[in-house]
């Protein structure tokens, strides 16, 4: 028989918290990396955009001096030395994230604007859109999904429906569907340009529906298995009614788990953008890309991928937060256990 | 109880209530004909199995037994209220007011992702019991009487930051905010330890005390005798005994309490059977009792009719026509001998564990420290200790799952788990070793695939299974050697019931024939009667096939119900470890006396 004299004896042992200042630096570290890893993925977005110019094929010099034209060799060669072309990759690689530090996205081939200029004029129409949006999509998946979570089946069959079909119905088709019955039938909304708030409505909406169906779904799913949940029981029996257990204890559930859907709702706009642009007449960043594309203006196409990735970087950054800010179990690091 | 409140009018008064659930075309009676009554100030514990109707009696009782439940009873009062009347909304008004419901689950039912402060304020804001600005004071001061140090900190934390008695105090606390008359607490200490259940058995007696009526529902027969005034003994949604505590726990009347009771692991329980054997006897008909298909007493009256609880049989507060009827021992108590030999193989050498964690504030924290010991072949070690004493990650070391930060495992003979100073042991080396050592564990069902049938579960497991014929006789051998049939091999985890599921557990650990069994809590989950049949069925597996067990629990009538030897674990350490019977009949360690103190409250 062994008895052990290093040990306590009494006792009460519960995992008390750390003093104060240890978690907060253990929070600011966290937020550090994720800075830094946000960094890491713009810089290997410029890297790759950098690659993917480097071996595209087709002869700069010639996009610049635009179709049909004919120079001189020796105009060539100044061109080449003006833009750099002739120097090894890696020193031009070096000036590239040189000139991007300045903010500095190139000039455009075609147009001879600074490419940021160009962006710039043309992120206002893009971000009205991407916002209204992203707006309709938040409030169509949470009215739908705390309208129909735990429901009757019969309503449920129906959210679900209206999901499947939000999500498969090709957005150029319903957009062309809504301009013909809201502008040309009904007249009560303009089916093209940028004018006001008015013709924001339709192409938001369009861009809005496959998002919604998708938000509403993931919602739906949190809400339920959140209401299973014992904790909602116990929410019950201090008389809370359902409605009540939904919006104080269950939607920050599935809110949490939904925001997952986040990042990939924001890809999603960003792409919809340009064929919702392009269906409605709207200008913007995606009638930008489309004819940066046409005319193989690599520098604008470039400044587009490269404000994208940022766009998506900001977005990631937010989304890891936001479920930091949600759910305390993931402020303090992972515990091995 | 005292005088003053045996002439008090009851707070609940429950009178012929029947609860039945749509099930297909017939309906389940989860709830029979019961009858009982709670003063203010006083406690009517409700015990029996799992399923017995016990949770569905409190949901009833707080009007949340769902919407596919029909309830009718004969009276159904709350001083005065008739709750048999209500409307959702007037339900609403009594939920978290008049009436709390401690959930079972204490660290489900908080929601994660808020404060314990809010939970605990929620009945104060829906019934705007006191001003907004005073709930913060209000929440501080019921934490505080439910005994949580530090109440103003704690209300500020999350659940998962607190420990399993926290947490259940401070859900205890978020029923009782608003002060309620009635409080129905669904097993408040199930897989608490010793220390945390003393606590909460504490603050359910202030709360009686302070003039709550308590309808108490358990399984854990210790807390039971420690805060029950009164027993109602419930079988199969019937009330099959009902009397003062030190009348049903001391002489029982009903044969179903007999057998309840003889289930409990006790000082001499030690190598006898806890369950009765169950011979095939002709079941009862449709009015006849329940309990007789498992009655060694059953008669052809019993299978007939019940005796009618308004007008009892021969016993008052009994509902049985042969009282006092034994429950058959398996073969009069067979005891299984114990075949222990000091000489036998050391299978497990463990000297010097350490194993270190490091805790959310960026802290090393020792879970397991200096821990040595032995396991002999054909021996049961068992392991107690309060949660957090390190005993899981002991086990997950043994079974090599964890790679200790200090010294040896070795398995029968060879290096098994090294620290990397001591020459790290590499896992393809294990592999070949791995079958000879399994593990079971508490919360079993996760421990399953969901999507694997029962057949896959357990072949998966068997090493060389054959194919077709061979391997199916393979699985069902396995499947009849725990005492299940072959008839649940297409069903999934899900389908069975908890003891099925810990026998499931047991077929697969055993499937790949080893030599050590590791069980984690195997019967902390599990309700009294089917913790008397799985501690048996590993009594008869360690004697038929020469299994060692290391057996960890915080259970110390369970402990000494199984072990030869024993280790007694606190804050990593083990601090004192020895002959079962020398380690808890004469302890030598505070902490050994304070544990087996609390195991008595």
């Amino acid at each position: 028989m062994h008895v052990c004299e290093q040990a306590p004896a009494t006792g009460e042992c519960g995992p008390a918290p750390g003093p104060e200042p240890a978690r907060r630096r253990a929070v600011l570290r966290q937020l550090l990396r994720r800075l830094l890893s946000g960094a890491a993925v713009l810089l290997g977005a410029v890297t790759l955009t950098f690659t993917a110019l480097q071996l595209a094929p087709g002869d700069p010099v010639a996009v610049l001096l635009g179709p049909g034209t004919s120079a001189s060799p020796q105009v060539r060669a100044e061109i080449r030395a003006e833009y750099g072309l002739d120097d090894p990759a890696p020193l031009r690689y070096a000036h590239y994230l040189g000139r991007l530090a300045r903010g500095d996205l190139g000039t455009s081939y075609q147009l001879q604007q600074p490419v940021s200029q160009l962006i710039g004029d043309q992120l206002r129409p893009t971000a009205e859109l991407a916002a209204a949006a992203l707006a309709l999509t938040v409030l169509i998946g949470v009215v739908i999904a705390v309208a129909t979570a735990g429901r009757r089946p019969g309503l449920r069959a129906a959210a679900l429906a209206w999901e499947s079909l939000a999500l498969s119905v090709p957005t150029f088709w319903l957009g062309i569907v809504l301009v013909s019955v809201f502008s040309f039938q009904l007249r009560i909304l303009p089916g093209a340009g940028d004018q006001g708030a008015a013709s924001l409505v339709l192409p938001s909406l369009t861009l809005a529906t496959p998002g919604a169906g998708a938000l509403s779904r993931a919602l739906r799913e949190g809400l339920e298995a959140a209401l299973a949940q014992p904790f909602a029981t116990a929410a019950r029996a201090r008389g809370l009614s359902p409605t009540g257990v939904t919006m104080r204890h269950a939607l920050r559930h599935a809110a949490a788990s939904a925001l997952n859907l986040g990042g990939w709702l924001v890809g999603t706009l960003l792409a919809g953008t340009v064929l919702i642009e392009t269906v409605f007449a709207r200008p913007g960043l995606g009638s930008l890309t489309v004819q940066a594309v046409t005319d193989r203006d690599m520098p604008v196409v470039m400044g587009i991928v490269l404000t994208s990735a940022l766009v998506a970087t900001v977005v990631f950054t937010i989304v890891d937060l936001m479920q930091r800010v949600l759910d305390p179990r993931l402020r303090v690091e992972a515990v091995d256990r | 109880m005292s005088p003053n409140v045996a002439a008090a009018e009851p707070a609940l008064v429950v009178e012929r209530l029947d609860v039945t659930f749509r099930d297909g075309a017939a309906g389940v009676r989860a709830v029979r004909d019961v009858s009982l009554a709670v003063r203010p100030g006083e406690c009517l514990a409700v015990v029996g199995e799992s399923g017995a109707g016990k949770s569905v009696l409190a949901r009833t009782l707080i009007g949340l037994a769902g919407s596919g439940a029909t309830v009718r009873a004969g009276r159904l009062q709350l001083r005065g209220v008739d709750l048999a009347a209500l409307t959702e909304p007037g339900w609403r008004a009594l939920r978290g007011r008049r009436i709390g419901l401690v959930a079972q689950d204490a660290s489900a039912s908080l929601d994660p992702l808020r404060t314990v402060g809010a939970e605990v304020a929620e009945p104060l804001r829906v019934h705007r019991i006191v001003a907004g600005r005073d709930v913060r004071k209000q929440v501080v001061t019921t934490l505080g009487q439910v005994g949580v140090p530090e109440p103003a900190r704690r209300a500020g934390q999350y659940p998962h930051q607190l420990s399993g008695g926290l947490r259940q105090r401070a859900l205890i606390a978020s029923t009782v905010a608003a002060g309620p008359d009635l409080l129905l607490a669904d097993e408040p200490t199930t897989a608490l330890d010793a220390a945390s259940r003393k606590r909460i058995v504490e603050v359910l007696r202030g709360l009686v005390r302070g003039g709550v009526a308590l309808l108490l529902i358990s399984h854990d027969l210790t807390t039971v005798a420690a805060v029950a005034d009164r027993v109602a003994v419930m079988y199969e949604g019937r009330i099959v005994e009902q009397g003062p505590t030190a009348d049903v726990l001391g002489r029982p009347r009903h044969p179903y309490t007999c057998a309840l009771l003889a289930a409990a692991p006790s000082r001499q329980s030690r190598g006898t059977k806890l369950s009765p054997d169950l011979p095939r006897r002709p079941p009862a008909g449709p009015d006849g009792c329940p309990y007789a298909v498992r009655c060694p007493g059953a008669d052809h009256r019993c299978r007939e009719q019940l005796p009618d609880p308004g007008h009892p049989g021969p016993e008052p507060g009994v509902l049985c026509w042969r009282p006092g009827t034994e429950p058959e021992r398996g073969g009069s108590g067979r005891v299984v001998a114990p075949l222990r030999r000091d000489s036998a193989e050391v299978l497990v050498e463990a000297n010097g564990v350490t194993r270190r964690f490091r805790d959310p504030d960026g802290r090393w924290r020792d879970a397991v420290r200096a821990v040595t010991f032995e396991l002999r072949a054909a021996e049961t070690l068992g392991v107690i200790g309060g949660s957090g004493s390190g005993k899981t990650t002991l086990a997950r070391t043994v079974l090599g799952l964890l790679e200790p930060d200090e010294g040896t495992v070795r398995f029968a003979g060879a290096p098994w788990v090294a620290a990397g100073s001591a020459g790290r042991v590499r896992e393809r080396d294990r592999r070949p070793r791995r079958h000879r050592i399994q593990a079971v564990h508490q919360d079993c069902l996760t421990s399953f695939d969901p999507r694997h049938t029962v057949e896959r579960i357990v072949g998966e497991a068997v090493r060389d299974p054959g194919r077709g014929r061979a391997r199916r006789d393979r699985i069902v051998a396995l499947l009849d050697q725990v005492g299940l049939s072959a008839d649940l091999l297409r069903r999934h985890p899900r389908e069975l019931s908890g003891g099925q599921r810990q026998r499931l557990a047991i077929a697969r650990a055993l499937a790949p024939s080893p030599e050590v069994l590791v069980c984690d809590e195997p019967v902390s989950a599990l309700d009294l009667t089917v913790q008397a049949q799985i501690l048996d069925l590993l009594a008869v597996l360690r004697h038929e096939l020469g299994l060692a067990l290391l057996f960890i629990s915080h259970d110390i009538a369970v402990i000494r119900h199984v072990s030869d030897r024993v280790l007694v674990m606190k804050d990593g350490w083990v601090v004192e470890s020895g002959e079962a019977e020398q380690v808890l009949e004469r302890p030598a360690h505070p902490y050994t006396r304070q544990l087996l103190a609390a195991a008595r409250a």
